[in-house]
């Protein structure tokens, strides 16, 4: 009798704990979500019925010569953009993770281009990487090497996109920083008693504990990086010439410019999709190197 | 005395700082001098990096373009709301993800965190049809509701700080006779003040720069808020930029205020040690 | 006493709520943020409502560009549509073919009034423009035009007479190697780049005298028409000439690409109001630009764009918006007589507050009233402005030419194919439409 009632707590207290997110996942995520997986079988003008098509949107996704151009450089935004994003995030930590004084002021420096509007923050993207005027190619010069065309080479505009996303690698930097104090001030002062050198104490002290803010990082970027889309649809619309083309422009081009929310969802459930398979990756191999507490 | 390593070190750190500073600080800079530039100077060439003369009538005529103080206390609202259901859902649903151990839980965390990886382009016209039903639409509801069941991503990331606590704690509360309430309360959410500072500070953000959701949901201009304020500076018939970064500086204001809070607070929470190890 | 209390009570609650009840409520939606034009529209309003006692009309500014509807689909799914929308014209027809729409002209017939008349007072490129399937969907509003501007200080310091602006094509290329610097293997100073700002696909195919679509047969045909291909080629000779990548380069310094960069289609700087770009083919908009904006000492001068022997002179194609009634509107016949008014007696007002061009012919005179010499150019370019094809793909269409005509600027492909492909991929679509 008491291990039953025991268990019928259990239930209703892990119940009462995650009822908001179940609660959110009925009531706001689930209906769109199967509603966007039938359209993706549709031609769905959004105010005409939905016209059922089966397969054609998908098949006619592999012949879509800006789809797949729009899918490789989204692959290359996701190869850039997590680990440039993770280095960044972590060196800024380290440097702003010690208290002295005005540390304040220079966190708050850190964060603020993820707080100014994008197009402000557009426009002086545009003035740093002027091939004339601007600073990187000026630093270039003084080392002697002829600045490219970070803004307009097709080659060159995801790189650009990349790096002056890195602007925004304060947000990561502020969770990193947050592992960083949790680790036991008594653990750097033994191995700095046991003679160990800066990147030792880092490597096997630093970087292990705060595995779970990376692999947090790790999941939640990917699947930003996968659906990336302000900065290239604000700076470039997509171009040079389609070179800044993710497939979650490509998709908003198609559900809102040419009215087709049916091809637009087959391609978000692809996404979707690769997303689920990537994330189930991290997870799996997770094991192997998190270390929690 | 400090040894020459540790004088170094110093000089190093202060040195890449000062580049930090500059490029960080680049957008900010650009943004407050453009606001001060008088129009015939806005397409300079080269671009200057300091007006000929301040002119602060910029900032004046910026907040009347649209009715500005409006839209900032509805950015306000929107905001305030949607932090406080953070707030409220997201530990909670982590701690129960985390702390609690039972069957299944992996997979519930896993299917509450897949529902962000659907764009949501195509999920935003069903979603406007579930708001219609509810009849909240043209109300801030859409906008603050959602945040009060849990955001995917805040709840992984406080769920990733939870596991990194010592389970012996737990223990000794439930040995003690607290109820897991007491325990998420009094034990838990203790520990993992910084945290949550990051993520009020992220859902703030996030709900203050967010013009898809706004722009749809709402059909009244007295509910607009700020990001909807800062397009309608663009303009084919010549964009004001100034007028635009004037508007776009006293925007970012309240976040920086909010960040320097939430920082000073950070830093005194994490003052005491010893709690690990 | 009582008795008389409660009847005249009675009375009213009779009378009030029929009063009230008489009054319909209708929203408007536009997107003019611009506040000239927004106090004009809201003036204009205001007259309505004073001369239709029995319909109050609600503004909502909704900021957003041109072609991106998110707000309105997301709203007409939903039942929450308004009842009148300021739209794109070029959409129309996607639009209307989409269901997203309610048909004006059975409404504006209700009303009793001459729609045959009513669409001769509009130009007829405009007209054209709001029909599909035989009706009329929206009724014109504003418009633009596109004409060469050039800057005389530019000219005289090239030793060109700052009066004579080029006239033909040969005259165009001639004056552009003149005005174009180059200093240590970059460009300084440009003359003319054909496909920055304005001068898009249309705008050249349609100088050159070349066609893109048969409204008759319901197909495109701007990939087998000699003249598109001869403008294309033209523009791929210009980017060998000059070399695309030096432009580029150019182009780049100013925050900006031909075909990328530039703040959600705003311009962080404008090139020729810099005085680095000595004439660049652009719309009527620039002169608002050049008056806000440019430099103290600009000088500059507009012409019709300069155009080959055997092609088009003052060519040119028009744009703009009008009004339209989103399917699903609570109130279509009151939205359909404030259309009415807005679209006729509303636009000379707008013509002469704004300036902006109209497609009321009886408000031109008046525009010109009020307007600088320049804006006559654009004026007389109307009558015989070109509108884009209108067909329910007209989107894709557009963004077809454009991946063609960048394919064959950075020479990725033969104009010949790139064309064709376009060709064929858009009337794919295109078929999907004709039944």
């Amino acid at each position: 009798m008491k291990k039953s009632v025991k268990k019928i707590q259990k239930i209703l207290t892990i119940l009462f704990f995650i009822f908001p997110g179940l609660f959110g996942l009925v009531m706001f995520k689930l209906y769109p979500i199967f509603a966007s997986l039938f359209f993706s079988f549709t031609d769905y003008y959004v105010t005409l019925s939905p016209k059922w098509v089966g397969f054609e949107n998908f098949k006619e996704l592999f012949q879509d010569f800006l789809f797949l151009k729009s899918l490789q450089n989204t692959f290359w935004y996701f190869i850039g953009l997590v680990p440039i994003g993770l280095i960044v995030g972590i060196v800024l930590a380290l440097l702003l993770v010690k208290d002295f004084k005005f540390i304040s002021f220079f966190r708050a420096v850190m964060y603020l281009p993820s707080v100014v509007p994008i197009y402000a923050f557009a426009v002086v993207a545009l003035n740093f990487f002027n091939p004339y005027l601007g600073f990187v190619n000026g630093i270039l010069a003084k080392l002697g090497i002829p600045g490219p065309l970070w803004t307009s080479d097709e080659r060159l505009v995801k790189l650009t996109l990349i790096l002056i996303a890195q602007w925004g690698a304060g947000q990561q930097a502020m969770i990193f920083m947050a592992a960083m104090k949790d680790i036991p001030k008594e653990l750097y002062e033994s191995a700095r008693i046991d003679g160990a050198s800066k990147w030792q104490i880092f490597n096997k002290i630093t970087l292990p504990l705060i595995t779970p803010a990376i692999l947090y990082y790790f999941i939640t970027s990917s699947i930003l990086a996968l659906q990336f889309f302000e900065l290239p649809q604000i700076m470039f619309g997509g171009g040079p010439n389609n070179a800044s083309l993710s497939v979650a422009i490509y998709l908003y081009r198609h559900a809102f410019r040419y009215g087709n929310m049916g091809y637009a969802s087959a391609m978000a459930w692809f996404i979707f999709l690769v997303s689920l398979l990537i994330s189930l990756l991290y997870f799996k191999t997770s094991k192997k190197w998190v270390i929690y507490g | 005395m400090k040894t020459k390593k540790e004088i170094y070190d110093v000089i190093m750190r202060f040195l890449f700082l000062i580049i930090v500073t500059v490029v960080y600080m680049a957008p900010f800079f650009w943004m407050i001098s453009t606001s001060l530039k008088p129009n015939y100077e806005l397409y300079d060439f080269p671009p200057r990096l300091m007006p000929s003369r301040m002119d602060f009538s910029n900032y004046l005529k910026a907040v009347q373009r649209f009715p500005f103080f409006v839209y900032f206390r509805n950015s306000l609202i929107i905001t305030g709301g949607a932090i406080l259901g953070t707030l409220l859902s997201c530990p909670l649903v982590a701690y129960g993800l985390s702390i609690l151990q039972w069957k299944g839980r992996e997979i519930i965390f896993f299917l509450i965190l897949s529902t962000i990886m659907l764009p949501n382009i195509v999920t935003l016209i069903p979603t406007f049809l579930i708001f219609r039903k509810l009849n909240m639409i043209n109300t801030f509801w859409p906008l603050i509701l959602p945040s009060f069941f849990g955001h995917p991503f805040y709840i992984f990331l406080i769920r990733q700080f939870l596991l990194t606590l010592p389970r012996d704690l737990f223990e000794a509360a439930k040995i003690d006779g607290a109820s897991e309430f007491q325990i998420y309360l009094k034990v838990a959410l203790p520990l993992i003040k910084p945290i949550l500072l990051i993520v009020a500070l992220f859902q703030f953000i996030s709900s203050w720069n967010d013009y898809l959701g706004p722009l749809i949901y709402l059909m009244d201009e007295k509910k607009y808020p700020l990001a909807l304020g800062l397009p309608q500076f663009l303009d084919r018939y010549g964009t004001l930029w100034n007028q635009m970064m004037a508007a776009a500086t006293i925007a970012v204001i309240p976040t920086i205020i909010f960040f320097i809070f939430a920082q000073r607070y950070l830093l005194e929470s994490i003052k005491f040690t010893g709690l690990k190890g | 006493m009582k008795r008389l209390f409660g009847f005249i009570l009675l009375v009213m609650l009779i009378v009030i709520p029929t009063v009230i009840l008489g009054v319909v409520e209708i929203t408007f939606w536009h997107s003019m943020t611009n506040p000239v034009d927004r106090k004009c529209i809201e003036k204009i309003v205001e007259e309505f409502q004073k001369t239709h006692p029995d319909i109050k009309v609600k503004i909502v500014v909704v900021p957003g560009s041109e072609t991106d509807i998110t707000k309105l689909m997301t709203a007409v799914a939903g039942g929450t549509g308004p009842d009148v929308y300021y739209l794109d014209r070029f959409t129309v027809s996607q639009r209307a073919a989409y269901g997203l729409l309610e048909p004006l002209e059975d409404y504006l017939i209700q009303l009793g009034y001459d729609v045959e008349a009513l669409k001769k007072e509009f130009f007829d490129f405009a007209i054209k423009e709001c029909t599909w399937n035989g009706k009329i969907w929206a009724l014109p509003w504003d418009t633009d035009a596109r004409a060469l501007y050039y800057n005389k200080k530019l000219f005289k310091e090239a030793g060109l007479d700052p009066n004579v602006p080029p006239r033909t094509l040969k005259e165009l290329e001639e004056y552009a190697t003149k005005l174009t610097k180059k200093v240590a293997g970059r460009y300084t100073q440009v003359g003319f780049i054909p496909w920055a700002f304005q001068g898009w696909h249309y705008t050249w195919g349609w100088v050159f005298g070349g066609d893109f679509y048969d409204e008759k047969n319901k197909k495109l045909v701007f990939a087998d028409n000699p003249k598109v291909i001869r403008a294309f080629e033209w523009l791929g000779e210009w980017a060998k000439k000059y070399n695309v990548k030096e432009l580029e380069a150019f182009m780049s310094s100013f925050g900006m690409s031909f075909s990328g960069a530039s703040i959600g289609g705003a311009e962080p700087i404008n090139p020729f109001l810099a005085g680095k770009l000595a004439m660049v083919v652009d719309g009527n908009w620039l002169l608002a630009q050049i008056k806000e904006l440019a430099p103290k000492d600009f000088e500059f001068g507009i012409a019709p764009i300069p155009a080959p022997e055997d092609g088009e002179k003052n060519s040119t194609w028009a744009g703009g918006w009008s009004l339209v009634i989103p399917k699903g509107a609570k109130y279509p016949k009151e939205a359909a007589k404030f259309i009415y008014y807005m679209a006729t007696i509303g636009q000379v007002t707008y013509a002469i507050d704004t300036q902006h061009l109209p497609t009321l012919k009886r408000a031109v005179p008046e525009l010109l009233r009020v307007s600088p010499p320049e804006q006559r150019i654009f004026a007389e370019l109307l009558p015989t402005a070109h509108v884009r094809p209108v067909i329910p793909v007209g989107a894709l269409l557009w963004d077809e030419l454009t991946n063609a005509m960048h394919a064959v600027i950075y020479g990725e492909k033969k104009v010949v194919d790139a064309l064709k492909e376009a060709q064929e991929k858009v009337q794919k679509e295109l078929d999907k439409w004709i039944k």
